[in-house]
């Protein structure tokens, strides 16, 4: 990909840049993106996780009754 | 009012942010409020965030102002109640710094609650009036949109976290380095110092050495790599200042080494009766002046202090070294919620104009001016402990208040004899009739009182013009 084409996805994929009248720091963005990712890798594995509970519990459920 | 005091003048730490500037004019703060700020503001007030805040006595009160003094154009104009005394954050004692934090963090957290963030994370925009911590800055707040990122957080590092860690951490004392580094102490030198503990501390990871690590790598790549920036939710900004939260409140200094004067309470060199005496002549001083504001130099753990507050002080700023003192300040003011400011201040180095243009961060003389005085057991200190001239001595503390209670102690004070054991004595001028002289020369002497057998006297002042 162009170089400059990519720079300016980096810079329209920080938020707010807009108000931004101090520097928000590099690291701390990307600390707090890493903190994003594992967010929503949680709330993305939280739904089949979810699923795979509901089907161990009723199966449980199950072995119990039998 | 002088002359002065009526001019409007701009403050000149205000140059920073294009949302507005701030002017002083007699009692009152007036603030311009830029277009580009005016739907934030409209959010603050309309959304009842402000109220909210203001409720908790942390957010200063603002009230429209219809501009007649022909001020630069502005699409409003607010204004302030003008705080007495405005310090900066190296002059505040671990404990203040700490709450400074924990009042930036917990506005941050109410303002979520209205779609609202704060744009920056500076030190400067809390003052601390009658005692407790108030955010000053009313254009700091931004609407919050869903996916925002926390833009102030480096600078939150930068001028609370870090500075705590380093007493807190290392036993470091933060003020020396603050003062030199105003925009606060970097990331970088909190990794420096720290050891293989550390790097096995989540919260030091994630708050400290990791962002540090990402930003020098990102630094190195520069934009030929760049990474996509997902949404942070909400819960993801709550979380994080939740949990600097509570890591904060945790913190306590460390001392390495007691210092000199903390048991200076408890092993003074005072005979309880002299101390009654003392006692007497700052409340008869304190309900003949009222002071709204008093300071009190060299106020060690705040004993003093307390009393001209209970003779009718409205607020006292008390000045001292001894960290150790200051924290034993701290911690009576929060146990008898007393209006009390404890500062720290090397006298003999007291804080400097600085910043942009020597300006921006303005100095001890010019912002602490109070209505009264005491300097009991304090003169000896700059005196004889770091040979500044008597006069010069009487001569800075007459300019801080018009009126005062100063206590002169002799030579033949045990305390003054400990301070010259080991020295040179090269004091010829330091006797009473040389104080009294000085003092005589700017200030009319109210009253002087004997305290002690060894000489200690105390010295009421009024000062003559200026």
């Amino acid at each position: 990909m162009n170089r400059k084409l990519r720079a300016l996805i980096f810079l329209c994929l920080i938020p707010s840049q807009a108000h931004a009248y101090l520097d928000p720091g590099a690291g701390s963005l990307l600390m707090q993106s890493l903190i994003a990712a594992g967010m929503s890798a949680f709330l993305f594995l939280r739904k089949p996780l979810t699923i795979i509970k509901n089907i161990l519990q009723s199966v449980r459920r199950l072995i119990g009754k039998k | 009012m002088t002359k002065e005091d009526s001019i409007i003048k701009r403050i000149s730490a205000s140059f920073r942010d294009p949302a507005g500037q701030v002017y002083a004019k007699d009692s009152r703060i007036i603030r311009s409020v830029q277009t580009s700020a005016l739907d934030d503001y409209r959010w603050l007030v309309e959304s009842g965030c402000a109220h909210a805040l203001q409720e908790r006595g942390w957010l200063i009160e603002s009230l429209p102002f219809e501009d007649t003094y022909g001020l630069p154009n502005a699409a409003m104009w607010l204004q302030h109640p003008r705080l007495p005394i405005i310090s900066y954050p190296y002059e505040w004692p671990f404990a203040l710094l700490q709450e400074a934090a924990l009042l930036h963090l917990d506005v941050q957290l109410t303002a979520l609650n209205y779609d609202l963030s704060l744009c920056d994370a500076s030190a400067y925009n809390i003052a601390f009036h009658r005692g407790r911590p108030l955010f000053i800055d009313v254009l700091s707040f931004r609407r919050y949109r869903d996916g925002d990122y926390w833009l102030g957080n480096k600078q939150f590092c930068e001028q609370f976290l870090h500075p705590l860690l380093l007493s807190a951490y290392f036993g470091v004392d933060f003020q020396a380095w603050y003062r030199g580094a105003l925009e606060g102490i970097s990331g970088a030198d909190i990794e420096a110092l720290s050891s293989w503990r550390h790097w096995l501390s989540p919260r030091m990871l994630a708050h400290v050495l990791i962002p540090v690590h990402l930003h020098r790598r990102q630094s190195r790549l520069g934009m030929s790599q760049p990474k996509p920036m997902r949404p942070l939710p909400r819960s993801g900004y709550q979380t994080l200042l939740n949990d600097l939260r509570n890591w904060i409140s945790g913190l306590k200094p460390q001392r390495i080494i007691s210092s000199t004067w903390s048991d200076y309470a408890i092993n003074n060199t005072y005979m309880s009766a002299e101390v009654t005496i003392k006692k007497d002549a700052i409340c008869r001083f304190v309900s003949q002046v009222r002071p709204a504001v008093l300071m009190d130099i060299g106020c060690n753990s705040g004993d003093y202090s307390a009393i001209a507050l209970a003779a009718g002080a409205s607020e006292v700023v008390g000045f001292d070294a001894d960290r150790d003192a200051l924290d034993l300040a701290v911690a009576r003011r929060r146990e008898q919620s007393l209006p009390l400011l404890p500062l720290y201040l090397d006298a003999a180095n007291p804080s400097p104009s600085q910043g942009w243009a020597e300006s921006e961060r303005e100095g001890f003389g010019h912002r602490f001016n109070g209505d009264a005085l005491l300097a009991l057991a304090f003169i000896h200190h700059l005196v004889i402990g770091r040979n500044i001239p008597l006069s010069e001595v009487v001569d800075w503390l007459i300019n801080i208040a018009p009126a005062g209670l100063i206590e002169f102690i002799p030579k033949s004070d045990p305390t003054v004899q400990k301070m010259l054991q080991f020295r040179q004595d090269i004091f010829p001028d330091y006797f009473e009739a040389a104080f009294r002289k000085f003092l005589e020369s700017r200030t009319r002497i109210v009253s002087v009182e004997r305290i002690s057998e060894s000489g200690r006297t105390v010295y009421r002042y009024e000062r003559v013009g200026k």
